[in-house]
């Protein structure tokens, strides 16, 4: 019997399994991209009311990173922008009926993971340069080497384990409540994963913005 | 718990197409925008820098203007001031020599009147002392003998010039010449030939005396002739004394 916390395949396209959290992520990006380009396709500095919000929520991601990272956000933006924006929209998405988060299953966490583990790496050489860049490792004592190296896949695996756990947790809660009270009961509960999602979305969004911030030398961690 | 490393990596691949996606249809846009607002910022600061330079500039020239205006209209009140001052000073001079001529017309005036008045004053006095000394000469010559008259009558007869003298001789030797005693009151008849034996040997010639009254004579004796006069009548001496008086050179 497969896992209900399990890939889902929906279909094969060749030898690749297309799961219920692909499918989802591809209705999240087509989403995200139609709102950004019916809004902004005739974007102009007086726009109409889905632009300013558009600009709004842009500005204001922007704002935090620089508040973080202490200079233009300008390169970190999509990144890190898109990051909060899925994680956002995919974490939110469950309180359409029958659609599950994407967050919810590993592999898509893991993903975030990996793409932030390598950027992280990618905007600090990028900055300090390879010897720069390897030098942070061995601040502040280079006895602390192997403990540094090891909190780089850790933390990562916490930002991974910290989202899957939640999301996943949430929606283990929600099928016993609706197996054991019926479909009244959870409606709160439900209200408090839209709070659980808005929250993980924030807080993996601004750790990884931290790591980025500590591997370009703008944040002491 | 199991992992789908095909899911895993199509999600990685999904995020960054997303990404890419973002980038080109949220963030290209949102910046751009906000770039083409900061410029029109930008551009409406500017233009109104420049309007507030230009404003400024204009207030700067207003005020130079307001102050050159402030400075003429000082200088027209001033050469106004100067102008009213030199024209009441003109006024004045010009009243004080009106007035100074009306004064001393006035005093003219008042002299002329005075000294109208001190001769009519005088005259009126003479003409009454002149009055006063007729009636009492009248009345004295009514108590003074004719005699006294007829020796002063001769006297004046005497007195007079050699040439003055030599006419009446000739007016007294002429045929038919009648020399006329007058006299203020009527002579007695009986004192005719005394006047006429007294005075016609002083006046020569073979004429005769005729002998006639005039109360304006006051008293004392006229001799008439033809061409000459001679006068011992006191209203003579009155009328002498009281042109003396009128004159006021009586003193």
């Amino acid at each position: 019997m497969e896992s209900p916390f399990g890939p889902q395949v929906l279909f094969q396209f060749g030898p690749v399994p297309i799961s219920r959290a692909v499918v989802t992520t591809w209705a999240v990006m087509a989403a995200l991209t139609l709102v950004s380009w019916l809004a902004l396709r005739r974007a102009r500095p007086e726009g109409g009311p889905v632009q300013t919000v558009l600009e709004i929520l842009v500005e204001t991601i922007a704002a935090q990173i620089r508040v973080i990272l202490q200079r233009d956000p300008g390169p970190y933006l999509p990144l890190l922008g898109t990051l909060f924006l899925f994680l956002l929209a995919a974490n939110l998405a469950p309180i359409l009926p029958g659609v599950i988060a994407p967050t919810s299953r590993i592999e898509t966490p893991a993903a975030l993971g990996l793409i932030v583990f390598l950027s992280i790496h990618a905007f600090g050489l990028r900055e300090q340069g390879l010897r720069g860049y390897l030098g942070h490792f061995l601040k502040p004592n280079p006895l602390l080497l192997p403990l540094t190296l090891l909190s780089e896949f850790t933390r990562i695996l916490s930002l991974m384990v910290r989202l899957f756990g939640n999301m996943m947790s949430h929606e283990l809660i929600l099928a016993i409540l609706v197996y054991l009270a019926g479909f009244i009961l959870p409606v709160p509960f439900m209200l408090l994963g839209v709070l659980i999602g808005v929250i993980q979305a924030y807080i993996f969004t601004i750790l990884a913005t931290v790591y980025i911030g500590a591997a370009i030398g703008a944040v002491e961690t | 718990m199991q992992i789908d490393w095909w899911t895993l990596g199509l999600q990685a691949v999904n995020f960054a197409v997303l990404v890419w996606l973002l980038r080109r249809f949220l963030y290209a846009p949102v910046r751009r925008v906000i770039a083409e607002r900061k410029a029109l910022v930008e551009a409406a600061q500017i233009e109104a820098a420049e309007a507030k330079a230009a404003a400024e500039a204009e207030a700067e020239r207003l005020r130079q203007a307001q102050e050159a205006l402030e400075a003429e209209r000082q200088d027209v009140l001033e050469a106004a001031a100067k102008e009213a001052v030199e024209a009441a000073r003109a006024t004045a001079a010009e009243a004080q020599s009106a007035a100074q001529t009306q004064i001393a017309k006035a005093q003219a005036a008042i002299a002329a009147q005075r000294q109208s008045a001190l001769v009519e004053a005088q005259g009126e006095l003479a003409a009454l002392a002149a009055g006063i000394a007729g009636r009492i000469l009248q009345d004295s010559a009514a108590k003074i003998a004719p005699g006294v008259f007829l020796e002063g009558l001769a006297a004046a007869i005497e007195a007079l010039p050699e040439a003055e003298r030599a006419r009446l001789a000739a007016d007294m030797a002429k045929p038919g010449a009648v020399a006329t005693v007058v006299t203020a009151l009527p002579l007695p008849p009986q004192d005719h030939a005394a006047w006429s034996a007294r005075l016609m040997p002083v006046l020569g010639g073979s004429g005769t005396l005729a002998f006639a009254e005039d109360a304006a004579l006051l008293g004392g004796a006229e001799l008439r002739l033809a061409h000459s006069l001679v006068k011992f009548g006191w209203a003579d001496r009155v009328t002498a004394a009281q042109a003396l008086m009128a004159d006021g050179e009586h003193d």
